[in-house]
């Protein structure tokens, strides 16, 4: 069992050492039954550019597939090499 | 002549009797600002419409604020200075109350089309900065300036 | 139909409102299940002080400290709908929630007038 805060501020990363950004958050899509997580939020300049103050407000938060992740260990999260931010 | 003495003394009861209600209702509002804020931001129960024992920690707190309050003048400090000092510390919070503020008028999710638009951002991160440097330098320049003494 | 929300930003922190409406706690951290190559759901919700710990570093740790360390776990399956608030099928006391409100209710209904 994780925690939700146990992601935030884990680096990702590709298996190659390619550093992504911060999770800042986890992106899921709510049925009827449990929210499943589809993509971790990633931040490159900071909370207040996750929270929408430094960017143009039209586009939304940059993030890679859930499907894309490869492993979790000390304090980052690993991606499948090629995986671009979305 | 006669008539100036009962009217001054009428006058000066109907002005602490104005007084009294200003006052009390001022510290209605402080209270339940301060109970409101502390309720609300942890998820209890608050409000007036659920009556005193709907709310138990929202009624608890505003009641522990009042007996602070009381203590702190019955302390006879000076009531002009201790403003002075409240109003220096209400500005070291402004960015507190400032930032949700910004943060809500930027989320689509609430906003939809009334959003932040750039000119909006650039205005608002202005004051931001300018807001932060009040409250960063509020308190040095309470010391520095020995509460404008010097 | 399904709909996509950011977690953070969506659910966590939220008001908790139990079946009756009462507000009872916010949505302080979640438990999630699975991990990497299979899925990844959200099963639990965590409320209560001491939730706060894992959140915010050493302040968190203090303010866990001062609000007692409790938590209480919520099962996702008691969730009935998510929108501004997070509304829940049971009452508050069925799940352990509002439980300050309710040890503190008999000594503020001493106070004459409580009730109006």
């Amino acid at each position: 069992m994780r925690t939700f805060s146990s992601f935030l501020g884990r680096m990702v990363e590709t298996e190659s050492g390619r550093k992504l950004g911060a999770c800042r958050d986890l992106r899921a899509s709510l049925g009827s039954g449990r929210p499943e997580v589809e993509a971790v939020v990633v931040g490159g300049r900071g909370w207040l550019e996750h929270l929408g103050i430094l960017r143009p407000s039209a586009r939304p938060p940059m993030a890679v597939p859930w499907e894309a992740v490869v492993r979790i260990e000390g304090g980052r999260i690993v991606v499948r090499d090629g995986t671009e931010l979305e | 002549m006669g008539a100036e003495v009962p009217l001054g003394q009428i006058g000066l009861l109907l002005a602490l009797v104005g007084i009294l209600f200003a006052v009390g209702g001022a510290a209605i509002d402080t209270l339940f600002s301060g109970a409101y804020n502390l309720a609300q931001f942890l998820g209890w129960e608050w409000g007036r419409y659920r009556s005193n024992s709907g709310a138990p920690r929202f009624t608890l707190t505003w009641i522990v604020l009042l007996v602070l309050g009381l203590g702190l003048v019955m302390t006879g400090v000076d009531p002009v200075q201790l403003t002075e000092y409240a109003v220096i510390f209400s500005a070291v919070a402004l960015p507190l109350t400032y930032v949700p503020i910004l943060l809500v008028a930027n989320d689509r999710s609430y906003m939809r089309e009334y959003v932040n638009g750039r000119l909006a951002n650039v205005l608002g991160l202005f004051y931001l900065v300018v807001i932060m440097v009040v409250a960063v330098t509020a308190v040095p320049l309470l010391i520095l300036t020995n509460a404008g003494q010097n | 139909m399904s709909k996509t929300i950011v977690l953070g930003l969506e659910l966590v922190d939220r008001q908790l409102l139990d079946s009756e409406d009462r507000r009872c706690g916010n949505v302080d951290d979640l438990a999630l299940e699975g991990g990497p190559g299979e899925k990844l759901e959200v099963v639990a919700i965590f409320s209560g002080p001491g939730a706060w710990r894992r959140r915010a570093g050493l302040i968190g740790r203090f303010a866990a400290w001062i609000g007692g360390g409790r938590v209480v776990r919520i099962p996702w399956e008691e969730v009935a709908v998510v929108s501004a608030h997070v509304k829940l099928r049971k009452r508050a006391d069925e799940l352990g929630l509002g439980r300050g409100d309710d040890r503190l209710r008999p000594l503020i209904q001493k106070i004459p007038g409580s009730d109006r």
